[in-house]
């Protein structure tokens, strides 16, 4: 099959021919094809929205790094930390009593408030050979 | 990102026991010397050891005997390191860095002292027992 060529006098004779008795088809809703097509111009012809400058993905891991950090910052270091600085973490003897007419009791506070001592007096010796385990 | 979320729910619940694991009160017989060499002080005594050392003035330590129990707010243990002493251990508040307690120090069947504390975790209660032969007798108490 020969391909036909625009510049040959012969198509040229075509087209005139097609342009002067080939009429374009009415549109059945040419006003609803009208705005569809200015719609779709005007959506293409606006910019796209830009990417956010830290994508979520990268929200989530940033947490996620802050809260471990955090966990494992108050596991290591808040017992260790305070429990030499604040008075919760001293001990206290509140009341103290002997239950024997020979026994006496005093408390005091641990060298460094490292704990805390009840010192009792009287107490009954307990020869080598007897077992206390 | 699922394992993003098991990884910090992992380290939550890691954290948590941690901090939560500390609910148990431990007590310990312990036999102090004064002896030349001195001996090693057992491992769950060292950081005990400096006070002992000072406020009782021996040098080398022997545990006897040790129990640990849950502490729970209301409750009442019996703890029995050795045959011949044991505590009766009541719980009677828990405030965010201590507890509350109630101890008394039996010899056999008699009530040898009574005595209520705010112990905290990390410093320990000690007691100082009668002596036996050569030694001295501690008791210890501590929230770990």
């Amino acid at each position: 099959m020969k391909n036909s060529d625009p510049n040959d006098p012969p198509w040229d004779k075509t087209r005139a021919l097609l342009r002067e008795h080939l009429t374009a088809p009415p549109l059945p809703h040419p006003d609803f094809i009208n705005s569809q097509v200015l719609e779709t111009i005007r959506r293409e012809g606006n910019p796209r929205p830009s990417a956010p400058l830290f994508p979520l993905r990268w929200l989530a891991w940033g947490g996620g790094t802050a809260l471990g950090t955090a966990a494992l910052l108050t596991a290591f270091f808040l017992p260790h930390d305070l429990s030499r600085h604040e008075d919760g973490f001293i001990s206290h003897v509140l009341e103290a009593r002997a239950e024997s007419p020979q026994l006496s009791v005093t408390s005091f506070r641990a060298p460094d408030d490292r704990g805390v001592v009840l010192w009792v007096e009287g107490s009954e010796f307990i020869p080598a050979n007897e077992s206390v385990q | 990102m699922k394992r993003a979320v098991l990884i910090l729910i992992s380290l939550s619940v890691w954290a948590t026991a941690v901090r939560a694991d500390g609910d148990r009160i431990w007590s310990a017989l312990v036999l102090a010397t004064k002896e030349d060499p001195e001996k090693p002080v057992p491992e769950s005594l060292t950081e005990m050891a400096p006070v002992i050392q000072k406020v009782f003035g021996f040098t080398s330590l022997y545990l006897l005997g040790e129990k640990k129990r849950n502490l729970v707010s209301g409750g009442e243990e019996w703890l029995v390191p050795s045959r011949e002493f044991f505590f009766k251990v009541q719980c009677l508040s828990r405030q965010e860095t201590a507890y509350n307690l109630r101890i008394e120090l039996y010899r056999g069947e008699k009530l040898l002292l009574t005595t209520a504390v705010k112990l905290a975790r990390g410093a320990p209660l000690y007691i100082r027992g009668p002596r036996w032969g050569e030694g001295q007798l501690i008791f210890l108490f501590e929230v770990q």
